[in-house]
């Protein structure tokens, strides 16, 4: 595939006479409301007896990418089962993270 | 006399049924939680709940149902008596085309980590992506337009990226594509694909 992909002409010579996706409604405010009630979900969500950590990045990075969960700066809650791969993957990195018990 | 007449009635197809479109490829960390069903379709809801997106593709993305099996024979029978499933693989394929340190650490075994360093006195902002031979699982979504025209998901909570990558640099043949390739690594009947056919009533 990626042999094939490599002598073909650029993108966009293809017909692309697709469904269009829906358009986001006009709301300027209307996605924070959307990812607020998200947030409020999750936290309903989250059982009582969850286990999870607090991690942040130290000086000089502001933010660390791991297995798709990131760590900013601020105190960031992390599940504590991915505690270890990510303080693992930082250690590898050279990034600091410093953690907090949940 | 001669019988009743001799019929060719067909049924007709449903030609509503007979979709085309992009499909939206979305991966995250295993056991993050999808958006509600009225949000299926809305981009931001599976963002914000930790989804990324791939972004722009060179030619879509494709998924690849492929059983094999083996045939139970007989002496006496020529044509088998049983076929039973000997593997069953699901994959997800594509060519992502929008070269960030996520898409290439997403097509590159998803075991890396990007550490991002701020600009500072002296310090130019930078993004670090170390790699890793220690693969992670994702889980991943296409979401598509149905025949109803809301939004259809395919998703699977585990699959691993191990396809071979070959990026091309070159000066005016093509932009560089990072081939993706995911195999699904859970039980079948963890995989939901979900169709959206009316609003709610209230």
């Amino acid at each position: 595939m990626t042999d094939q992909a490599a002598d073909k002409p650029a993108a966009g010579a293809q017909a692309s006479a697709g469904v269009k996706p829906a358009k986001p409604p006009e709301d300027p405010y209307g996605e924070a409301r959307l990812l607020r009630a998200q947030a409020a979900a999750i936290e309903a969500s989250i059982p009582a007896d969850a286990q999870y950590v607090r991690l942040k990045t130290e000086p000089p990075h502001e933010s660390f990418h791991f297995g798709g969960t990131s760590v900013g700066s601020e105190w960031t809650v992390v599940p504590e089962h991915l505690a270890p791969g990510i303080l693992q993957a930082a250690a590898d990195a050279g990034v600091t993270l410093t953690q907090q018990e949940g | 006399m001669p019988g009743a007449p001799l019929l060719y009635t067909p049924p007709s197809p449903t030609t509503g049924n007979v979709i085309y479109g992009t499909g939206i490829l979305f991966t995250a960390a295993v056991g993050t939680s999808v958006p509600s069903d009225v949000n299926l379709g809305v981009g931001t809801a599976w963002t914000g709940l930790g989804w990324a997106y791939v972004g722009a593709l060179l030619d879509g993305v494709t998924s690849t149902f492929a059983p094999t099996t083996q045939d139970i024979m007989i002496e006496e029978q020529p044509t088998p008596v049983g076929v039973a499933i000997s593997t069953a693989t699901l994959t997800f394929t594509c060519n992502m085309s929008e070269e960030t340190l996520g898409n290439v650490n997403l097509a590159w075994g998803n075991a890396g980590s990007i550490a991002v360093t701020p600009a500072g006195a002296g310090q130019p902002g930078k993004s670090v992506l170390t790699l890793s031979t220690n693969f992670t699982q994702v889980a991943a979504a296409i979401v598509g337009k149905n025949a109803f025209g809301y939004a259809g998901v395919l998703q699977v909570p585990q699959m691993i990226s191990a396809g071979q990558v070959q990026t091309a640099y070159r000066r005016a043949a093509q932009q560089r594509v990072y081939p993706l390739t995911l195999n699904s690594v859970c039980p079948f009947n963890t995989i939901t694909w979900t169709y959206l056919s009316s609003v709610a009533t209230s």
